[in-house]
């Protein structure tokens, strides 16, 4: 078909025959726009649906400012709306759709000949004629044979969509349960467990040098369970069952101290409601409860070295669960690790290296908040120096606090560095407490004494290279030897 | 006569010419088109086949039908210019003077050479050195004849049909590009099937032939000439010929990658001229009144073949312009904003 049947339209008057063809293309014109406007409209429907569907999703999880349904309702209508004004205001390139149109019609492009003779015409032999073809292909076809059959590609998603928004709407989900955090691999549970062990062992010299006898006992299956999981040697069921077990305990032991330290009890009495720990390792009270369910969200004050220890212990087990893609059991979670930045919360620390060594002055910062009183004068238990008597006659307590108010600045130097915070000065003598942030698991994983090792090859291959006085290679050497480095 | 009476006259001529030839030739139907777009295009044909395909008989068939003047040269080594265009040669003339003696009167006439026909045959063209192949030159692109001082204009209709074989290339001249690039078409010709074959046999084995009628002057060629060049064509098609023709241009930002990679030099300016007249005469002889997209599509090998130089690597991978050219109308979009 090439239209080009004899109509006899060609022998119609001149301006007949171009005023028939243009009102051919108007029409033809007016079809495209309608479509264009259905076409849009439903694209744009399907647009603002879009983000109600984000809207209805994230209603279960975020606070929305909005009611979700009103969100999904409204973008529906405005992206309906928005593609329809679109199509009003587009133009329609005339030429561009005669040239679909012959495609269409197969009419080897006569129309969009046409419709360039119209304005343009080519010799006087043929322009009319081509004209008067084109006028009456187009008379002859209908705009929807012409235009084709109106495609609407995104139209079925559009109920697809609305089920979804109600679906979400009734059934409202919390996204992040969709994101657990990743899995430990085997080597990571090691490495982790090496890390444990060591923090473990660290923890068991700060429980003897306090002589506090359930804390050793947690450091040490601590340690044990870092070895355990080093050597591979536990399955992950029995890994959590451990570590949920230890995890009761050291609640219970950290709510008997932060109770017997509400009630402003000298911790050493032993005579507190929730009892404390015997430096010989006995509960004294008998009756205290374990495990109500505070964890470790309540602040304890910094001097309470016993405390830190429990929390660092714990702090360690969540990050192990965190490996082990498990969460913690009701009971034992607490907050957020502690920080120097919370006031009178202790501040978390490295394993091992940040442990505070027997002995310092770790009175900390907002110690308004320690405790005072009590009366008894028998020696702390959880003291480092039973005999010491803090300023406000509070026996066993660690100095009273020598400044005032929240510190007023914080410098942290990142993983490892130390963490200055100054505050205003007050009345009495000036304090220096010095604490390491704690590292992140997500860190590099090798251990320490690969890298001191290859630390110390490049400097001795750089000591042989370069021209260095012996007395600076001597230097260099003692460093190393001083580090443990050989 | 309005225009669809032009339209259909102009079908039904050449409907009829294609007939009359199709009587002397077996098959080979398309061909014979070509070769008529290239008359009333006022273009020249270069016929490529190998032997006893009937490239001869075709445009010897072509003489016998059309009413105009025909001449064949049969181009061989030793073939010189002036056996073409023509020599000029001492006449001697004697006329009875008034008196008793005789006027002998000496004057040099130019003798017209073969070239001075509407249609030339230039048989096995590449066989004649470049010198005398380069003597249809000026009479291809002006169709005029320079000899001497004095030009001649050759009559019109004026094409010159040229035969060439692909094989037997021991003693041959290929036809330089300049000389190329005159060819409105080059049409090649192929092996007809067993069908053919057996029409052929039929045809010329049993009895005598008769000799093909005259179908058309020289008066009907001129008009139907002048309506081929009267055919509208959209800006857009012309504007895909050209792109057609541009994208067969190595260095092009259109290129394709095969032309970037095995054409020397693609198709000059008369590359697309001859795609859209072409596309016109198709367009006209199929009884319509405007070109479209395939009538461009359908002389694309022949106008655009010779005018497409593969470098060495082409050569040497055996690639042919026609793999070109299919490639170039695969790839380049008939519109430069498609639905």
């Amino acid at each position: 078909m090439n239209g080009q049947g004899k109509t006899g339209r060609n022998k119609a008057p001149q301006g007949t025959v171009r005023a028939e063809f243009t009102a051919g293309v108007r029409r033809l014109v007016r079809h495209a726009r309608r479509d264009l406007v259905v076409r849009q409209a439903s694209d744009g429907l399907f647009l603002g649906l879009l983000p109600g569907l984000a809207a209805a999703a994230l209603a279960g999880t975020l606070s929305l400012p909005f009611h979700a349904p009103a969100i999904a309702g409204c973008a529906a209508g405005i992206g309906a709306l928005g593609g329809i004004i679109l199509a009003l205001v587009r133009r329609i390139d005339v030429r561009r759709l005669l040239i679909n149109a012959d495609r269409s019609l197969g009419s080897r492009e006569l129309a969009s000949t046409a419709l360039e003779l119209i304005d343009e015409p080519w010799g006087e032999t043929f322009s009319e004629a081509v004209i008067g073809e084109a006028a009456g292909l187009m008379a002859r076809s209908s705009p929807r044979r012409i235009l084709g059959t109106l495609r609407l590609p995104l139209l079925p998603f559009v109920p697809v969509l609305a089920a979804l928004i109600a679906l979400a709407l009734i059934f409202p989900f919390d996204l992040r349960g969709l994101f657990a955090a990743r899995h430990a691999s085997p080597g990571e549970l090691a490495m982790i467990g090496e890390d444990l062990q060591g923090y473990g062992q660290s923890l068991q010299d700060s429980a003897r040098s306090q002589n506090l006898g359930r804390s050793l006992a947690l450091a040490q299956e601590l340690a044990k369970l870092g070895r355990d999981l080093a050597e591979g040697a536990l399955r992950k069921d029995e890994a959590l069952d451990r570590m949920s077990d230890l995890e009761r305990r050291l609640t219970a032991e950290y709510d008997l101290r932060l109770r017997a330290f509400k009630s402003g009890e000298p911790r050493g009495s032993g005579h507190g409601p929730a009892g404390g720990e015997d430096p010989t390792g006995g509960n004294r009270s008998g009756t205290g409860k374990a495990g109500k369910g505070d964890g470790f969200a309540q602040p304890m004050p910094e001097d309470d070295q016993g405390a830190q220890d429990l929390r660092d212990m714990g702090d360690a087990l969540k990050r192990l669960r965190q490996g082990l893609g498990s969460s913690p059991p009701p009971g034992t979670e607490g907050g957020e690790p502690p920080s120097i930045a919370q006031g009178p919360q202790a501040p978390p620390r490295e394993p091992g290296a940040g442990l505070l060594p027997p002995g310092s002055d770790s009175s900390g910062k907002g110690q308004d908040n320690a405790p005072q009183g009590g009366s008894g004068a028998a020696p702390d238990p959880y003291s480092n120096d039973p005999g010491k008597k803090a300023p406000n006659g509070a026996p066993g307590l660690m100095p009273a606090p020598d400044t005032k108010g929240p510190p007023s600045r914080i410098e942290q130097g990142g993983r490892g560095s130390p963490l200055k915070a100054e505050a205003a000065p007050g009345e009495g003598d000036s304090t220096k407490f010095l604490v390491r942030a704690l590292p992140e698991w997500s860190g590099s994983r090798l251990p320490e004494d690969k890298v001191l090792r290859q630390y110390a090859q490049a400097a001795e291959s750089a000591l042989t290279r370069e021209e260095v006085p012996p007395k600076l290679k001597e230097y260099v050497k003692s460093y190393f030897t001083i580090i443990g480095v050989h | 006569m309005d225009a669809r009476e032009k339209s259909a006259w102009v079908k039904e001529n050449v409907s009829a010419l294609k007939r009359e030839i199709g009587r002397a030739i077996v098959g080979n139907e398309a061909i014979v088109e070509d070769v008529l777009v290239c008359l009333f295009c006022g273009g020249h044909a270069l016929l490529e086949g190998v032997p006893g395909l009937g490239k001869t008989l075709l445009i010897k068939c072509l003489g016998q039908v059309l009413d105009i003047a025909t001449s064949r040269i049969q181009f061989t080594p030793d073939l010189m210019p002036a056996d073409i265009i023509g020599t000029n040669v001492l006449v001697q003339e004697e006329t009875q003077a008034a008196g008793a003696g005789v006027d002998t009167r000496r004057f040099v006439r130019f003798q017209k050479g073969p070239v001075f026909a509407n249609v030339v045959l230039a048989d096995e063209i590449n066989r004649a050195t470049p010198k005398t192949q380069s003597a249809l030159l000026e009479a291809m692109q002006e169709q005029t004849v320079t000899v001497g001082r004095t030009t001649y204009t050759l009559d019109s209709p004026f094409i010159v049909l040229a035969t060439q074989n692909p094989i037997e290339m021991e003693g041959t001249y290929p036809l330089p590009e300049a000389q190329l690039d005159r060819f409105f078409f080059k049409i090649a010709l192929g092996y007809p099937s067993a069908e053919e074959i057996a029409t052929i046999i039929d045809r010329t084995t049993v009895g005598a032939q008769r000799p093909l009628n005259r179908i058309m002057d020289a008066d009907a060629i001129a008009r139907i000439k002048e309506l081929v060049r009267e055919v509208p064509m959209a800006a857009h098609v012309k504007d895909y010929a050209i792109r057609l023709a541009m994208a067969t241009r190595p260095g092009t930002p259109t290129a394709t990658e095969l032309v970037s990679r095995y054409a020397r030099y693609g198709a000059s300016p008369r590359g697309p001229q001859s795609l859209v007249l072409a596309a016109r005469a198709k367009a006209l002889f199929d009884g319509r009144m405007n070109a479209g997209f395939e009538d461009v599509k359908s002389v694309c090998r022949q106008a655009l073949r010779h005018r497409i130089l593969l470098n060495f690597e082409g050569e040497a991978e055996g690639i042919t312009p026609e793999q070109i050219i299919d490639d170039v109308r695969q790839r380049v979009p008939e519109t430069t904003e498609q639905r």
